[in-house]
């Protein structure tokens, strides 16, 4: 029994109910995977719950759903830490297993991580500067602790909303600024509410499907490599998927007349050092995720960026 | 099955719903060999919903409209209004007793407080007794399909919970309402209008308008700031009730004074109490709606009616009856949480929108209010103005058989419920 | 009863009705204070919204409670309408004993859900440890438990006349 918010009828659902299949058929019907999409069971919080209760089995939950279970899982999750999906697919080769293991210490088990997309900065403003930014009311998430400390930073106050009040405070402007990725702005319509995109990537959104490793426990050793490989194959088309329903989504942003702004070299470089030093100075995100892991992927960083210079 | 019908039993011989939907949503999970700690998780969710809080600002803004004297400026404004209509008086008695359900949420209030003003003021001006017992009794549950009532927001509250459609927010129903509503009054302003064929007329008066005017000066706006705001997507639902209850706090306590410090307390306990009553049924319905989606049951439900029924028009006669049954047994709330988990995948099945389904639900529940013999505001009115129920049987049947049509054209032609919306 | 009794009851009474006009209150300050910043300050208590919907659990619970002392909860009697005064009065102890023992499973079943989140140790929106907010939960329904249970003993003072 897996719960999602993620609603019926998504790409993500539809891969999802195909691996399940793949399994259920591979195992002769011992592993039967069961979905309850949409948010029916609550949001992560109370998914959290009902797995720790036992109704449910796993989950598919945002990185910061998961920081809830260990803080290392949202280790990729810190503003403006990736430049393109190419430093992305770099770290993540390197760093994926070192995340999972680190979830598995606390009883969890993933069979990967899945893409989310880069989030834009999105308004119905141009904004390519960071000082643009504290004349606009920017929506934060709920309970989205490091989206608000990097606005603060900034010298923002941001307005904190649910998701589903966003598009109403959009139309009724109470925020005219929002953070979203291209596909997750056009599922939820608020891309009819924008004008402008900032091209830079601001924050890398991913999640995982987890299960409680107790939950397996009952299966036997090739029920369970099975359930592993299926799993991960399906992640990884999930991830693929989503990937390329963002480069669509974006075209189809630019062709309803949003326009992509391209922010200089040298504004870039003012946002990651304002926002970097409020952020990412040292024991500023301790509580978000190990120093450790921290620097291997800055570390990693590092190589990639001198040697594709 | 015997522990089901058990639980009927009990709760038809009086225990509170909350405890009946408790003990059901712990038998399922128990059964299904489900830790009961979901039952407390499920109702924690109560916390996790931001359109919850509309609900103790809305209902606390009633109850101090309705303790002080609005409900008299109101039908005083009204009567000056259109006083010298024929039938006058009782359109004025339709408009004011559904706008006053529609903030403060049927169950009987409108008949104790406006129907006590309009009652002796019909009989005065000349109304038949029968008349004037039918209009004021039905006019307790007219004017639940104006925003804010409550049940609009309930029904998208529990639409949300089962997941299957993201089109049924609270301002979709609150768009929703208002056509089916408007066809609603406008075939009753005419059969009032008829029927008072032959009144003597008041004549109209620009002082006596004027009067009215001034004194209702603050609460004129009410109406306006609220529907025109939540309506026109300047406020969120719950910021138009936090506004709303605000604006009618200082208007009656401060500039009106009606309502005097040492009473707020009492008021606030008064309507707390209903808040509370609603919410927790509400918070245990979580559960037992989970339990039933756990256990797949609506799906099962859906091929079990699919099977004997086929068609959506036999669908629909089939809700229509069955809504009217159960109208008269519940009160419009029970039946949202009870039914609405349990309907909405089966009509969703059958090709009906769910916000046309809302409507439909709730249309059929409000004449269920005073369907005999044992709908709830018929007990309400006979309580109230001393008349046996058999009267009020006689009194309502034709209120009663219009809005019935009602009920079929809304049911039957979809686009008065969707048509604003798209 | 003794006026000790007396007394315990009429401060309980207090209490509640005293938490439940300060939760109101704040509930209607906190709520326009948000919306008065929001547009004219374009900022907002990060707290707020959160604080707000647990208001709400919080008024549920109290409103409940205050429910079944003055016994107005939400009830479908149909039955009870057409009894004789003698059944109805011993339809309302069973139901009664019912809803005490409804009411005792769910005090218990929180109580385990405060635990648990107790040693999750989970913070609400990074601030207040979870299972304070949650501990109305069994204090609501033990309450409501104790109050049935009385009811059961000593009969309804007032039972519905309709
Ligand atoms: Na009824
Ligand atoms: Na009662």
């Amino acid at each position: 029994k897996i719960a999602t918010l993620l609603p019926d009828g998504t790409s993500w659902m539809k891969l999802m109910r195909e691996g399940a299949q793949t399994i259920d058929a591979r195992t002769q019907g011992r592993v039967k995977l069961r979905f309850y999409p949409g948010g029916v069971m609550g949001n992560d919080s109370s998914v959290m719950r009902k797995i720790r209760a036992g109704q449910l089995h796993g989950g598919a939950l945002t990185a910061g759903g998961l920081a809830a279970l260990d803080d290392n899982i949202q280790s990729y999750s810190l503003p403006f830490l990736f430049q393109s999906l190419d430093e992305v697919d770099y770290v993540r080769q390197r760093m994926d297993s070192t995340l999972i293991e680190s979830l598995e210490k606390n009883g969890f088990i993933s069979f990967g991580l899945s893409e989310g997309g880069f989030v834009y900065l999105m308004s119905q403003y141009a904004i390519t500067q960071v000082g643009q930014l504290q004349f606009h009311k920017v929506w934060t998430p709920e309970g989205d602790r490091i989206s608000e400390r990097a606005f603060r930073a900034l010298g923002v106050t941001p307005i904190p909303l649910p998701l589903t009040d966003v598009l109403t405070g959009l139309q009724t402007g109470l925020i005219d600024t929002i953070g979203t990725s291209p596909a997750a702005a056009i599922a939820l319509q608020w891309h009819t509410r924008v004008k402008y995109l900032t091209d830079m990537p601001a924050l890398y959104l991913y999640g995982s499907l987890v299960f409680k490793a107790s939950a397996l426990n009952s299966l036997s050793p090739n029920d369970r490599k099975i359930l592993s490989a299926t799993m991960g194959e399906t992640i990884k088309k999930i991830n693929d998927a989503t990937r390329s329903d963002n480069s669509s989504a974006r075209q189809a942003l630019e062709n309803q007349g949003i326009q992509i702004l391209k922010p200089s070299a040298k504004e870039l470089d003012e946002w990651l050092a304002e926002v970097g030093s409020a952020i990412r100075g040292k024991g500023n995100t301790d509580e978000f995720s190990s120093p450790a892991i921290r620097e291997q992927i800055d570390k990693l960083l590092r190589e990639y960026r001198t040697s594709h210079r | 099955m015997l522990a089901g019908l058990l639980l009927i039993l009990l709760a038809l011989l009086g225990a509170p719903l909350f405890s009946v939907i408790a003990a059901s949503a712990m038998l399922g999970f128990y059964g299904a060999d489900i830790d009961l700690s979901v039952v407390a998780i499920e109702f924690f969710r109560i916390a996790e919903m931001p359109i919850l809080l509309a609900i103790p600002l809305f209902t606390f803004a009633g109850y101090l409209l309705s303790e002080s004297q609005a409900p008299q400026r109101l039908v005083r404004l009204t009567q000056a209004l259109l006083g010298w209509l024929p039938g006058g008086l009782a359109v004025i008695s339709l408009l004011a007793c559904a706008l006053f359900t529609a903030f403060t949420g049927a169950s009987g209030v409108t008949i104790v407080a406006m129907g006590a003003l309009l009652y002796p003021a019909l009989t005065q001006a000349g109304y038949k007794e029968n008349f004037s017992l039918g209009l004021v009794t039905t006019s307790g549950s007219l004017g639940l399909l104006f925003a804010p009532a409550l049940p609009l927001i309930l029904y998208a509250v529990i639409a949300q919970q089962l997941g299957i459609s993201n089109g049924v927010t609270v301002d979709a129903m609150f768009l929703a309402g208002i056509l089916p509503g408007m066809l609603m009054l406008s075939l009753l302003t005419g059969w009032s209008i008829w029927s008072s064929r032959g009144q003597p007329l008041a004549s109209f008066s620009w002082q006596k308008l004027r009067h009215a005017l001034r004194e209702s000066i603050w609460e004129i706006p009410l109406p306006l700031v609220v529907l025109g705001g939540v309506y026109s997507g300047y406020f969120a639902v719950s910021e138009a009730a936090a506004v709303t209850a605000i604006y009618v706090l200082i208007v009656e306590v401060l500039i009106n004074r009606e309502i005097g410090f040492t009473r707020l307390p009492a008021v606030m306990r008064e309507s707390m109490i209903l808040v509370g009553g609603i919410l927790v049924i509400l918070g245990l319905s979580l559960a037992s709606t989970n339990y039933l989606i756990d256990a797949g049951i609506p799906t099962q439900l859906f091929q079990w009616i699919r099977e004997l029924v086929d068609d959506r028009i036999t669908f629909l006669i089939l809700l229509n009856l069955f809504l009217l049954v159960l109208g008269t047994m519940l009160d419009i709330f029970s039946a949202l949480v009870l039914i609405v988990p349990l309907l909405m995948p089966v009509a969703i099945g059958y090709g009906i929108d769910p916000v046309h389904l809302g409507i439909i639900f709730l249309a059929n529940m409000q004449i269920g209010y005073f369907t005999p013999p044992v709908g709830m505001n018929l007990f309400i009115a006979s309580y109230r103005f001393k008349e046996p129920v058999t009267r009020l049987y006689i009194a309502t049947l034709p209120w009663f058989v219009i809005l019935l049509a009602a009920v079929l054209i809304i049911t039957y032609w979809p686009w008065l419920s969707l048509g604003l919306g798209s | 009863m003794s006026d000790a009794v007396k007394r315990f009851r009429h401060i309980v009474r207090l209490i509640e009705d005293g938490l439940l006009a300060f939760l109101l209150t704040s509930m209607i300050i906190l709520a326009v204070t948000q919306i008065v910043m929001r547009n004219l300050w374009q900022s907002g208590i990060i707290w707020g919204d959160p604080a707000l919907r647990l208001m709400v659990l919080w008024v549920a619970l109290l409103g409940a409670m205050v429910a079944t002392r003055e016994d107005s909860h939400v009830r479908i009697d149909i039955l009870s309408r057409f009894l004789p005064t003698s059944l109805t009065r011993a339809a309302a102890r069973i139901t009664d004993l019912f809803s005490a023992s409804v009411c005792g499973l769910l005090t218990w079943h929180s109580g385990r859900f405060v635990y648990l989140e107790r040693l999750d140790g989970a913070l609400l929106s990074g601030l207040l440890p979870a299972w304070w907010c949650e501990l109305i939960l069994p204090i609501g329904f033990g309450v409501m438990t104790l109050r049935f249970l009385l009811a059961v003993i000593s009969g309804r003072q007032n039972l519905p006349i309709s």
